[in-house]
């Protein structure tokens, strides 16, 4: 009994350090896997990709791709987010240093509401010595991104951001939200019975070894 | 007359019900408590994996959706192809950016939802398609004859009200299992109960084991089928062959190999367990001491010898479905057993100097271990590698403690050495099978099917390490070890529930 007390104290000890870890999460992205380089970035041009979709809540935007090489250094990118039916601007910013291989542009203002977007990428700075590329995966001209009018030959991959780090905890209600989708009864219910299966199975085992011993 | 007949059919009613009762009732409260927790486990993971996000089961549903819409198993194809509703909620469900892609989520946004909602109304097409005739067209249809039960019952439904009941089914299949491990460890180790429990509860919360129980996948009543064929070999190892134990050795086995493929890699094990029951209770071989062995293999063999002429006859498949899947030989391949056997060290163990590395360079830790221990979805859910070199410690404590109970008992297991033999050589032998399955498939097109899921059939022997464990830590000891046990599997699975929740919704 006292074993089983003292493992339940450090598993819950664990899970509360797991789940106190904060960090930005993820919003959304567009789905494009990291493949091939999609686009190459030099000088003033200027690379942009339809079919994108906002996602409210957002606050920052991640590419995946290189940036420098040959000695230079890793050029900052001008990102902007696009009204797809109107062309109107969205939302704009800069990222101004590359994290390996990431490049993160804080969006001024933050992404309110979700509607289809068009997302443009050009180096901050055209005269900068480096270039810069754009990881994704091939698609069908229709689809590619786009530079100069001319297709390339895929999509970028894009990630949308939340505002800040946050627990998990404080997390939780966008998971519960996002487990609930794509099941045959949607809703916050999904989770809420997994955990109560989960509590359950997990107790009834307690309570059999309480029991044999 | 009609009167007289439905009084006799009352009267045969009455025993047989008493009957299952009373067998209902000779199992154990704490093996059906171990296997209702095994069954709650496997439904809480069946409601966290995103839909399809298990190895194969966009196939599996398909098969067993053809199996319910035409009556019959399909035929094998070059390529799979779904019915309409699968395909719909397959886009839907960003299924093909979804697998193999850590980054990419399940579905978070509301508008995937409404438009995934509104075009499973409109998609109701349900008898197209192939039914996975690439992937599966040549497996046996058993599994999928079990799960057309819960399609039919939610008929009315979209694809995903059928496939949250079928996942259902093989979470049932999952409690099954755990209930059939618990039985073969109290044939396996008699007189410490406490045991039994620990070790099925370990296999109960065994994180790999619990997220393929609730997919819709075949693997779940292979695992049912294999702890069978454990417990009723411990069984008859305990006390000796009867005519009744050896027609259920040989349906156990028939449930197997009516189910996956992948039970062959059993039946040599099995031959040589009826064998040497039959040899110990004769007291040597002679022609009538085949008899019940021959019994038992009739049986198992039989289902699949009926399903073997409907292939020819009915179902216009080939005569042995075997030609059609992984284990599929050709006139453009040259297996030799040299070959296999090299293959099947590496495939397991690692490169000696000289050999090729189809699987890197430590397969056993690197494909074995770190499966078991979990990678979930399409295989690229892992956790970091640090997690999976700390896991070798209480694996390694496990062994240690399950060696020294070993020991302490070795003149007990010299009176049970055949057994103990029969149980290894039934493991090595599947292993093989396993192996010699991806060896195929390397030969023919570079490929290697190595999974950790593959090898869960043993399980049950995973339960008896366990439970051997238990009593390597002494009497003394034995509480506090059997706790830890059962403290650190739930752990293993809590933090393995919470590793896919961050991968697929975070």
């Amino acid at each position: 009994m006292a074993t089983l007390a003292l493992c339940a104290l450090a598993l819950a000890g664990g899970l509360v350090v797991v789940l106190s870890h904060a960090q930005v999460h993820q919003t959304g992205t567009n789905d494009v896997p990291l493949s091939v380089q999609v686009a190459a970035l030099q000088g003033t041009q200027r690379v942009c990709q339809d079919g994108e979709h906002t996602v409210a809540g957002s606050a920052a935007l991640r590419l995946t791709g290189a940036g420098g090489g040959g000695g230079a250094p890793a050029p900052a990118l001008a990102v902007e987010v696009l009204d797809a039916a109107t062309g109107a601007p969205l939302a704009r910013g800069v990222a101004a240093s590359w994290q390996g291989l990431h490049a993160t542009a804080r969006l001024r203002p933050p992404i309110a509401r979700e509607r289809p977007a068009r997302v443009c990428v050009a180096l901050a700075a055209p005269a900068s010595a480096g270039g810069a590329a754009l990881y994704g995966a091939t698609a069908p001209p229709a689809r590619s991104a786009s530079a100069g009018g001319r297709p390339l030959d895929g999509r970028f991959r894009v990630e949308w951001l939340g505002a800040q780090a946050r627990s998990w905890w404080s997390f939780a209600p966008t998971v519960v939200a996002r487990v609930g989708r794509g099941h045959a009864f949607p809703g916050a219910w999904v989770a809420l019975a997994a955990a109560l299966l989960t509590s359950t199975s997990i107790a009834l085992a307690t309570w059999l070894l309480v029991r044999s011993s | 007359m009609a009167a007289g007949a439905l009084e006799l059919t009352r009267t045969a009613r009455v025993p047989r019900r008493r009957r299952l009762a009373a067998l209902v009732r000779r199992v154990p409260a704490a093996a059906w408590l171990c296997a209702l927790a095994a069954f709650l486990n496997a439904t809480a993971w069946s409601l966290i994996t995103p839909a399809f996000q298990v190895p194969d089961e966009q196939a599996h549903y398909a098969y067993a959706e053809f199996l319910a819409q035409h009556g019959r198993p399909p035929v094998p194809r070059a390529r799979d192809t779904f019915s309409g509703s699968e395909r719909a909620a397959l886009r839907d469900l960003k299924f093909a950016t979804t697998m193999f892609v850590p980054r990419n989520g399940a579905l978070w946004n509301p508008w995937e939802q409404a438009r995934l909602q509104r075009d499973l109304r409109l998609e109701r097409d349900r008898s197209g398609g192939n039914g996975a005739g690439s992937a599966l067209g040549g497996e046996p249809p058993l599994y999928y004859a079990l799960e057309a039960m819960p399609y039919r019952l939610a008929a009315g439904g979209s694809v995903l009200d059928r496939l949250a009941l079928m996942r259902l089914a093989s979470a049932l299949m999952t409690g099954a299992t755990v209930l059939l491990v618990f039985l073969f460890l109290r044939e396996l180790l008699p007189g410490r109960p406490w045991s039994w429990t620990v070790g099925a509860l370990g296999v109960a919360f065994q994180p790999l084991f619990a997220f393929v129980g609730g997919s819709v996948n075949s693997d779940a009543l292979l695992y049912a089928a294999a702890a069978a064929i454990f417990y009723l070999l411990a069984r008859a190892f305990r006390r000796g062959l009867s005519v009744r134990l050896a027609v259920a050795l040989g349906a156990a086995t028939a449930v197997g190999l009516m189910t996956k493929f992948n039970a062959m890699g059993l039946v040599p094990g099995v031959t040589l367990a009826l064998l040497a029951l039959a040899i110990r209770q004769d007291g040597g071989l002679r022609p009538r001491t085949l008899r019940l062995p021959a019994l038992a293999l009739a049986v198992a063999l039989a289902p699949a010898l009926i399903e073997l002429a409907l292939n020819v006859t009915v179902w216009d498949r080939p005569a042995i479905g075997a030609s059609a899947s992984a284990f599929r030989l050709g006139g453009d391949i040259h297996p030799t057993l040299p070959g296999a056997l090299a293959y099947a060290w590496e495939f397991y163990l690692a490169p000696l100097p000289g050999m090729a590395s189809p699987l890197g360079h430590l397969p056993l830790m690197d494909t074995w271990v770190t499966g078991f221990v979990g990678v979930f979805g399409w295989v690229e859910t892992e956790w970091p590698v640090a997690v999976y070199r700390a896991a070798l410690v209480p694996l390694a404590a496990l062994a240690l403690l399950a060696g020294r109970a070993l020991l302490a008992r070795r003149d007990a297991l010299r009176a049970r050495r055949v057994e103990l033999l029969v149980y290894a050589t039934t493991a090595l032998l599947f292993a093989l099978s396993v192996a010699g399955a991806s060896y195929v498939g390397h030969l023919r097109d570079h490929t290697n099917n190595a999974q950790a899921r593959y090898l869960l059939p043993l399980l049950p022997l995973y339960g008896a390490l366990l439970a051997l464990a238990v009593r390597g830590a002494g009497r003394r000891w034995a509480p506090l070890v059997g706790a830890a046990i059962v403290a650190l599997a739930i752990a293993h699975d809590l933090f393995a529930q919470l590793l896919v929740l961050a991968r697929y919704y975070a």
